[in-house]
C-alpha cells in the first residue's frame, strides 16, 4: 500500500474526483465504523446495516461531483446514509429485534452480558420512536454532531431539531422508566 | 409545569452547551422548582444511559464489498485507447464491471497480435500502428526487450515480476503463486507512464484496482498478468512492486522500466 499522509477530507475527495481510487478507500476506511453503527441504531439489524452501509458508500461514489465543498463531507454522506436507512425501514414490514452479537469480546462475560442487556433496552426504546425522532437521537448522542450539523443533514431548522430533540428525550425517558432501565 | 425558556436551559444543560450565567440561572430554577429537577434528572440519565452505548465493529468485508462495488474508473479521464476499450465495454451488459472485461478482451486481442508478430512474423517488423488506441506508434517497429526482472521466492508467495519495453510502450509481466491471498501493487510515475490495460490468464481468485499512479491486484492461487503501459517519455523510470499479506508488508523492490529514446 502507498503510504499516505492523514488528508483531510476534501482532499481525499478532490483527488477520487482526479481518479484516485486509494483516495475514496482512504474515506471508506474513516467512515465506515460511523455510518455503520448510525444505520445499526436507526433500523436495529446487523444485516441491514451493512447494506445500507453499503449502499451509502456506493451513491457517494457514484454522486461526488455532486458534494458541494462548501459543506463537511462527513455531512453529506451522514445525510445519504440517513435516507438509505429511511428508504429501508420504509421498505421493511416487520420491525426487527436488534441482533444480539455486536459486544466486543474484550471484556469479562458479566460486563459483556451488562452491556448488551443495557445496549438491547436502548435499542429496545429507540426503536419505540418515530424515525424522525430516533435519527435525531442518534445523530446527537452517538456521532456527537451539533445541532447545526443535524440540521444540514436533515434538511431542518436548528429549532426544529432543538424541539423534536426534546421530545425524543421525553418519550425515551417515559419509555425506560417504564421498561425499569 | 417548568417553561419553553427553562426546557430549553435543561436541553443545552444535558448536552453541555450551556454558558456559565445559563447554568447559574438554571441551577437557581431547579433549586426553586421540584418538577422541573425531576425532568432534568431523568433526562441527564437517559442521555448517561445513552452515551454508554459503545460503538460496534462493522463487518470485517464491508470495505472490500464496497470497493469490489464501485467503477473504479468513473473519473479517471479517458485517452483514446481507454476510449476504445470503453466503447467496447457499452456493448456489454453490465456496465459497472464493463470495462474490467472489456481491458481483458482488448489485452487478449493485443496479446494475439504481439503473439503474431514475434512468432509469426518474426522477420517483418510489425507495425505497432496496427494496434489499438495509444498502444500504437506510427512506423514505430515492435522489438520488445527485457528490462529487468524479480524474483519472489517466499514462504507465502513465489513468482516473478518481469519488465519489458518497446517505442512507446512498457510491459509488466507478473506470475504469482500464493495460497494465501496476497496483494500486489506496482506503483509508478505517472509522468512517466500511464496504464493501458491488463491481461489476466489465471486459474487464480483475483481482484483488481487501478488508479492514476498505481494498480493494485489482489492473487490468490496461480496468476499471470500481462500489464501495458503507455510510456510518455521515453526516459527510464521505475516501478515500485509491493506485495503484501494480510496487510503485512513482505515484499518490495523496484524494477526499471528500461532504457529508451535511442
Amino acid at each position: 500500500m502507498t503510504d499516505r499522509p492523514e488528508q483531510d477530507d476534501l482532499e481525499l475527495v478532490r483527488k477520487c474526483l482526479s481518479g484516485d481510487v486509494r483516495a475514496f478507500e482512504y474515506l471508506v476506511d474513516r467512515y465506515q465504523k460511523t455510518v455503520f453503527n448510525a444505520a445499526l441504531r436507526i433500523m436495529g439489524s446487523y444485516q441491514d446495516a451493512e447494506d445500507a452501509t453499503q449502499s451509502t458508500f456506493l451513491k457517494a461514489y457514484e454522486n461526488l461531483k455532486s458534494f458541494n465543498p462548501k459543506y463537511k463531507f462527513f455531512s453529506w454522506l451522514y445525510k445519504i446514509a440517513v435516507n438509505e436507512s429511511l428508504n429501508s425501514i420504509s421498505q421493511r414490514k416487520q420491525p426487527e429485534e436488534l441482533d444480539e452479537d455486536f459486544a466486543s469480546r474484550d471484556k469479562t462475560p458479566e460486563e459483556i452480558y451488562r452491556d448488551l442487556e443495557l445496549t438491547e433496552n436502548i435499542q429496545d426504546a429507540l426503536m419505540g420512536l418515530e424515525p424522525e425522532y430516533r435519527i435525531i437521537v442518534i445523530l446527537k448522542h452517538f456521532h456527537e454532531f451539533s445541532y447545526k450539523e443535524i440540521g444540514q443533514i436533515l434538511d431542518l431548522s436548528e429549532k426544529t431539531i432543538k424541539s423534536r430533540l426534546f421530545t425524543a428525550r421525553q418519550l425515551l425517558r417515559n419509555t425506560m422508566l417504564r421498561g425499569g432501565i | 409545569m417548568a417553561n419553553e425558556r427553562y426546557m430549553n436551559l435543561i436541553q443545552q444543560e444535558v448536552d453541555g452547551t450551556n454558558t456559565s450565567s445559563e447554568r447559574r440561572r438554571l441551577r437557581e430554577h431547579l433549586g426553586e422548582n421540584p418538577e422541573a429537577k425531576a425532568i432534568y434528572d431523568d433526562l441527564l440519565r437517559v442521555t448517561n444511559m445513552l452515551n454508554k452505548v459503545e460503538k460496534v465493529d462493522p463487518p470485517p468485508n464491508l470495505k472490500k464489498t464496497v470497493l469490489n462495488s464501485i467503477q473504479t474508473d468513473k473519473y479517471v479521464t479517458k485517452k483514446n485507447g481507454s476510449r476504445i476499450l470503453g466503447s467496447i465495454a457499452n456493448l456489454l451488459p453490465a456496465r459497472r464491471f464493463d470495462l474490467r472485461y472489456a481491458y481483458i478482451f482488448g489485452v487478449g486481442l493485443l496479446a494475439g497480435i504481439v503473439v503474431y508478430a514475434l512468432f509469426i512474423e518474426r522477420n517483418t517488423s510489425p507495425d505497432l500502428s496496427r494496434l489499438y488506441g495509444t498502444m500504437g506508434a506510427t512506423n514505430a517497429s515492435l522489438a520488445l526487450e527485457t528490462a529487468g526482472q524479480l524474483s519472489i521466492n517466499l514462504a507465502k508467495v513465489q513468482g516473478t515480476i518481469t519488465t519489458r519495453f518497446a517505442p512507446g510502450v512498457v510491459m509488466a509481466e507478473l506470475q504469482l503463486k500464493s495460497e494465501q491471498p496476497v496483494e500486489a501493487v506496482l506503483e509508478f510515475d505517472k509522468s512517466d507512464i500511464s496504464f493501458s490495460a491488463i491481461g489476466r490468464q489465471n486459474n487464480s481468485t483475483d481482484n483488481l484496482e487501478i488508479g492514476e499512479n498505481y494498480l493494485c491486484l489482489t492473487n490468490l492461487g496461480e496468476g499471470k498478468y500481462t500489464i501495458l503501459f503507455d510510456d510518455r517519455t521515453e526516459q527510464i523510470s521505475m516501478i515500485n512492486c509491493k506485495i503484501s499479506s494480510s496487510g503485512t508488508p513482505i515484499f518490495q523492490e523496484s524494477i526499471s522500466t528500461g532504457k529508451k529514446g535511442n
